[in-house]
């Protein structure tokens, strides 16, 4: 069976200050139909890249190389006209900030009818219609009066649900979601995710979900990568990754989370700060924070392996026992 | 490459700060009553104006060493409360009490706002935002030495390296300026620019929540340590109640402007009372957690 969403060793090179610089380094991840996979880890490690890079909405001069496959067809070569008609019909994108992202001259109306209007030629009222029944499905009362309201007239909350309308409306099989609830309040995030996993499960939609929550991206999905300066470090299914974390970074990441059930006298930090791609230094992009790192961590880049089902990048995966609690003998203390 | 020397608390010897921090009789915040209208201009033409209850009657009491968490939801009127506490905006009721010397009005006079200034420091969220992109660190932590404490040159330049070296800093980043440090390393800066006026009270308004994870593990300690060693007080303003059971001994919830739940951190995350702070602890991602629809906001 072929893959809905096939990345393989996909590298990305930007202009910035006049030179290139890496952003992704061989970053490889299939996504399948109906299958939730999270892109997780901390700023510059190549999350959102990695998300673009898929609609090719790359910042200006971006070098792509490796294969970008869409159900089982390369994207590598594909014309402008090509990606234009893959990003309205195929694959759309939920972007972090409703505000910085829907024009705020439009009316909610005319922006989530503007995709099937231009793009599939359906007539504006029955575009219209089909919006308003989206509206409320995604938890919006009295839509007709919402389509002709302007997006400073709407709460973040309720920006981001016309957001995902839009979205929806054009039926995308893969929806690449760019934190799309990192700017909303708690409750509210709460209740989009609920949104988003509902209409997955109703419509069969893939995601490719983007955050830097871990415990959100468990939560939510079935598979879990974790990048770290423009590599996936980890592949690994939400339960395996919280019980038995293979990469250093993964388990360092889960341990020094604040954990909302206990107070822990002193978290557990990771020494250094996180490093964009093209700060990393030779061999394994983690060692200088490391508490494993040995003289093989500097010389060559680890490659990725299989282990147990999960895909890691370590020269010591296969000798270290790591956890991702502090208490980690007695497993998490609630629940 | 600059890499972040981070310092564990332990190597480093207690420094005068701890000696010098002013003696507080009675709480170092105590706050009654508090309240915040703003007038909202709408209708036509601006001419009806309404009212807007920001804050409805919170009232508080703080020990010095100890740490109070202010938690709620965008709107909950949490910020509105730190800038009232700092002075930023003005009380339209109640009243507040810092250091045992009421600011319930306006300062009048460059010395009382420099006086309010040395018993109350504030660490906002962002930290790009926070510091002069064009004024260096040390210099940045020099004017709020010369502002509030009488020392000489050379004692303001010894302080200035024992403030970087509380927060992780080496003496080569005081030399810098912002755009040359990382996130963290500012959101360091700026908690050291707040140490240097030797306040009885921090306000620390969502200071850690723009950090990665990783290193808000490393503020959170170094704030924790700081408490410890110096016995100054904490307001800790955050939506993110994991990091609020890390850093508070007390808790208040907020929802709309109004006290729903205030007590022990431990007791109200472990047994709330509130149906509000039920929901919100009910809101927070964790292993074998269910999103539930609750409707719009």
């Amino acid at each position: 069976m072929t893959h809905l969403l096939n990345i393989e060793n996909l590298s990305v090179d930007l202009v910035v200050h006049r030179r290139y610089r890496k952003v992704l380094q061989d970053v490889s991840i299939t996504v399948e139909r109906a299958e939730v996979v999270s892109l997780v880890g901390e700023s510059g490690s190549g999350k959102s890249m990695t998300a673009r890079s898929v609609l090719n909405l790359l910042p200006a001069q971006g070098k792509m190389s490796g294969d970008i496959a869409f159900d089982g067809q390369s994207l590598m070569n594909a014309s402008d006209k090509d990606w234009q008609k893959f990003r309205a019909t195929r694959a759309a994108m939920i972007f972090q900030d409703p505000r910085a992202s829907i024009n705020p001259v439009h009316r909610i109306g005319d922006f989530l009818t503007e995709a099937l209007v231009h793009n599939r030629g359906m007539d504006r009222h029955e575009a219209l219609a089909r919006a308003a029944t989206l509206l409320e499905q995604v938890g919006i009362d009295d839509a007709k009066r919402r389509l002709r309201q302007y997006p400073h007239e709407l709460s973040g909350g309720m920006l981001q649900r016309a957001m995902i309308a839009s979205v929806l409306l054009i039926e995308p099989e893969l929806i690449l979601a760019d934190e799309p609830t990192t700017a909303l309040d708690v409750t509210t995030q709460a209740d989009v995710i609920a949104i988003l996993d509902d209409l997955r499960a109703q419509r069969d939609m893939a995601m490719l979900f983007i955050t830097h929550d871990l415990e959100l991206a468990a939560a939510f999905s079935d598979r879990v990568a974790v990048m770290y300066a423009g590599y996936i470090v980890e592949i690994s299914t939400p339960t395996q990754l919280h019980s038995r974390p293979l990469h250093p970074y993964t388990a360092a990441l889960l341990r020094s989370r604040p954990m909302l059930h206990e107070r822990t006298a002193r978290l557990p930090q990771i020494s250094g700060r996180p490093l964009s791609a093209f700060e990393a230094p030779p061999g394994c992009p983690f060692q200088d924070r490391c508490p494993y790192v040995q003289a093989q961590c500097g010389g060559s880049l680890p490659q990725p392996q299989l282990i147990n089902g999960s895909v890691v990048r370590c020269h010591r995966a296969n000798e270290l026992e790591l956890v991702s609690t502090v208490n980690a003998e007695g497993g998490h203390s609630h629940g | 490459m600059p890499k972040a020397v981070i310092r564990m608390g332990d190597e480093t010897a207690i420094t005068p700060l701890a000696q010098k921090l002013r003696r507080v009789d009675g709480p170092a915040v105590h706050v009654m009553g508090l309240r915040k209208v703003f007038r909202v201009s709408g209708g036509a033409g601006g001419r009806h104006h309404r009212d807007f209850v920001a804050v409805e009657g919170a009232s508080f009491s703080l020990e010095q060493g100890h740490s109070l968490g202010i938690v709620g939801e965008s709107g909950s009127g949490k910020t509105t409360i730190a800038r009232m506490l700092v002075g930023i905006e003005t009380i339209s009721g109640g009243t507040i009490n810092v250091a045992g010397r009421d600011r319930s009005a306006t300062a009048k006079s460059t010395s009382e706002r420099r006086r309010r200034g040395s018993e109350m420091q504030i660490v906002f969220q962002d930290p790009y935002t926070s510091l002069d992109p064009r004024q260096s660190i040390n210099s940045c932590i020099n004017e709020v030495l010369k502002l509030h404490l009488t020392m000489t040159e050379d004692e303001r330049r010894q302080r200035i390296i024992e403030l970087l070296d509380q927060v992780g800093l080496t003496e080569r980043q005081g030399i810098v300026l912002p755009k040359n440090l990382s996130g963290g390393q500012r959101q360091r800066v700026a908690i050291a620019r707040a140490l240097a006026a030797e306040p009885a009270v921090l306000v620390l308004d969502e200071a850690v929540s723009a950090l990665d994870v990783s290193i808000q593990a490393q503020i959170i300690n170094l704030l924790n340590d700081i408490r410890e060693r110096t016995n100054m007080a904490y307001i800790f303003i955050s939506h993110n109640l994991a990091v609020v059971r890390q850093v508070t001994d007390q808790t208040l919830v907020l929802k709309k402007g109004v006290v729903v739940e205030q007590g022990d951190t431990e007791k109200i995350l472990d047994t709330p009372e509130d149906e509000y702070t039920k929901l919100l602890l009910a809101s927070v991602p964790e292993p074998g957690w269910k999103p539930r629809r609750v409707g719009v906001d």
